[in-house]
């Protein structure tokens, strides 16, 4: 199923899955890599991947990375949960936005475990980039899945 | 530096600003309203700008807004908007404390919860780093702590105005009065409670009365407190100032003006430590830092009998603190000048005048800066530039300032507004990322009453270069006011020579020296 077959209902749940995703993942992967100073040497740059990609979130509840912030809304996305509780449950993953998404998590995921590792130094580039086409999938689902404006005035509702 | 409150149940900013903005001091973070409440009581007014996420994963309890038997959802959605609850209490406390909310708008209903107004900045912290954050916090703090007289704390690097500065940190922690002599609008009101107060590590509130305003026979009531029927009208037991800010600090503004009685009491609260309210027989304990204004020569009304000698020595006059006047200060003139326009642009109006502005030119605009004095400001991304030139600058200079620095911040804000509100609607140049504030709109700002016909007699400002010889600064101040006085009359002759010579019939007569002086009527019918 694609974004433009949901029912008007769905599509809002999905949109708001959307912005919720955008926060969680899609702003925090590049997080503390938009702050590093343009001569920030390969230690402070390593730092800065694995705060955001191996310390998604972190406070008093622990740390979790990228892909376990991100899996909820990977589940949702295809059709393993609902898009909100009590909601439907939709397999969206052939539409070509929300594909992206899943393409660029699964890209992060695979750069988690060497960028925990000693050489680290060989993934960090790799790691900048699979974040930000993240960051990119999450903005692009937002905008695309975003419900369409009433084209009749009059269908504006005000309470 | 500011002292920064993050509300943030996570570590990441936590983590990162204090290295990435290190010149600000960062607190927290405190991870729910619970805590930053607490904190904000802690720090006792010192806190100068609150950062503020939105998203708080806590527990039900911790939330503001929480109710038993919410559903799962509805607890959800007060999770991912908790920010704005914190922000609408945060508001009820401290309602004029700047708040930074990192957020994008979209999906939040902020007209629902009340969170436009002033004060408040939303950053979208999906394009955050440290450079917007640190202008937008510069701003917000420069426009806080400037806005008792609309102006703001500029110290500048002159000797007398850094020697000012380490004078008033030391008076401010002592226990006696601080004593600020000084002309009118030059910061005695805002040094007093963003130095003085701010510094004297006092946890109570700073009140501040203007005596200039209170009649005479009301004043001794007003600062020491009343019972019922103490005087006609006294229809219940009122607080005076000074129980008000029992604890903190009393600002008095033109202590020259207290009233005969209200010098007695304010001398036996003095000597004594002690407040008794009009009617009353009961002492009352204060602890109260006083500090007095005023643009008076005291020593002089004291020789007069206008004012108690006691009380003046009581004052501690011999540290008195004279602020210089604005003309005084031209060593930091372009740095004064650019401070007052970033103050002037952090504010929510001009913001709406700059997102106008940059539709037309189809440049969303996302950071503002000034550049104060000579050549074009580089380009930065989605920076807009408002730009004073030199020449700007100079007119700026010569003018007089009787009003100090008040008058200069109000002139400099209206500048920026008439500025970016002419440049909305005219094709952009080659640089559409830049604003210019013209001389000629100085001229039209600082001509106030000052200029014109008065009484029968013409008033006008003229500007003085040094030339080659006295003949050229006389044609020069001649060609200012004949193009002053051209445009004043709309290009009508007639009536140029009548207030020239008193002959309405000698318009020919100021055409010719008009053309001697090179001046071209087509060039100026265009400014018409």
């Amino acid at each position: 199923m694609t974004l433009d077959e949901l029912e008007p209902a769905s599509r809002l749940a999905l949109h708001e899955l959307a912005l919720r995703l955008q926060h969680d993942v899609g702003k925090y992967v590049t997080l503390q890599a938009r702050w590093l100073p343009a001569d920030a040497d390969v230690g402070a740059r390593i730092e800065a991947a694995r705060a955001d990609l191996l310390r998604t979130a972190r406070g008093p509840a622990g740390e979790r990375d990228a892909m376990a912030v991100a899996e909820p809304f990977v589940a949702a996305l295809v059709g393993e949960a609902a898009l909100e509780e009590g909601g439907s449950v939709v397999d969206l993953a052939e539409d070509p936005a929300v594909a992206e998404v899943l393409a660029a998590v699964a890209e992060v995921g695979r750069l988690l475990a060497p960028l925990a590792e000693p050489g680290a130094a060989d993934v960090v580039d790799d790691a900048f980039a699979a974040a930000r086409r993240l960051r990119e999938a999450c903005r692009a689902l937002v905008a695309a899945s975003r419900p369409p404006e009433p084209s009749d005035p009059d269908d504006v509702f005000f309470p | 530096m500011a002292d920064i409150l993050l509300v943030d149940d996570q570590d990441r900013f936590a983590q990162l600003l204090p290295r990435a903005i290190p010149e600000h001091r960062f607190l927290g973070p405190a991870r729910s309203w619970g805590q930053a409440r607490d904190l904000l009581r802690q720090e006792r007014g010192r806190i100068d700008l609150v950062l503020l996420d939105v998203h708080f994963d806590i527990p039900e309890a911790d939330l503001v807004g929480f109710q038993e038997g919410m559903a799962p959802k509805a607890v959800e959605r007060l999770r991912r908007e908790q920010g704005l609850h914190i922000l609408t209490v945060l508001r009820r406390e401290h309602p004029d404390l700047p708040v930074i909310v990192l957020t994008s708008r979209e999906g939040m209903d902020l007209q629902r919860l009340g969170a436009e107004e002033e004060y408040t900045t939303f950053l979208d912290d999906d394009d955050l780093d440290a450079q917007v954050l640190r202008a937008q916090i510069d701003a917000m703090v420069a426009a806080r702590r400037g806005e008792e007289i609309d102006g703001a704390v500029f110290w500048g690097t002159g000797l007398a105005m850094q020697r000012l500065r380490q004078r008033l940190a030391i008076l401010a922690r002592g226990r006696l009065p601080v004593v600020l002599l000084g002309p009118t609008g030059t910061g005695k009101s805002l040094l007093a409670r963003h130095v003085v107060h701010a510094r004297s590590g006092r946890g109570g509130r700073f009140v501040a009365v203007d005596l200039a305003t209170l009649p005479s026979d009301l004043m001794a009531a007003h600062l020491f407190g009343a019972v019922r029927g103490a005087y006609t009208g006294s229809v219940g037991d009122r607080e005076g100032a000074f129980e008000a800010a029992d604890g903190g600090t009393l600002f008095l503004d033109e202590v020259g003006n207290l009233s005969a009685d209200a010098q007695k009491m304010l001398l036996s609260v003095l000597q004594d430590g002690v407040v008794t309210r009009l009617g009353d027989l009961r002492e009352r304990p204060v602890d109260v830092k006083l500090v007095v204004a005023t643009n008076e020569d005291l020593a002089a009304r004291v020789r007069e009998g206008s004012f108690r000698a006691d009380l003046y020595m009581r004052l501690n006059p011999a540290t008195a603190v004279t602020l210089p006047s604005l003309v005084e200060r031209q060593l930091d003139w372009n740095r004064l000048v650019g401070f007052l326009v970033e103050q002037a642009l952090a504010r929510p109006y001009l913001r709406d005048l700059i997102d106008d502005y940059g539709r037309g030119v189809d440049l969303p605009f996302r950071r503002i800066q000034a550049h104060v004095g000579s050549g074009m400001p580089e380009r930065r991304p989605r920076t807009l530039v408002l730009h004073f030139p030199e020449r700007t600058l100079r007119r700026l200079r010569h003018h007089p300032w009787p009003g100090n620095l008040r008058e200069l911040s109000m002139v400099v804000e209206n500048a920026a507004l008439f500025a970016l509100s002419e440049a909305i609607g005219v094709e952009a140049g080659e640089r559409p990322d830049v604003v210019v504030v013209r001389k000629k709109l100085l001229d039209d700002l600082l001509r106030g009453p000052g200029e014109g016909v008065e009484g029968g007699h013409l008033r006008m400002e003229v500007e003085i270069e040094p030339q080659e010889t006295l003949n050229r600064v006389a044609v020069a101040c001649e060609t200012q006011y004949f193009i002053k006085l051209y445009l004043q009359e709309r290009g009508d002759f007639a009536r140029m020579a009548e207030l020239l010579l008193g002959d309405p019939e000698g318009g020919r007569k100021v055409q010719l020296r008009f053309n001697q002086l090179g001046l071209k009527v087509r060039d100026l019918k265009a400014q018409l």
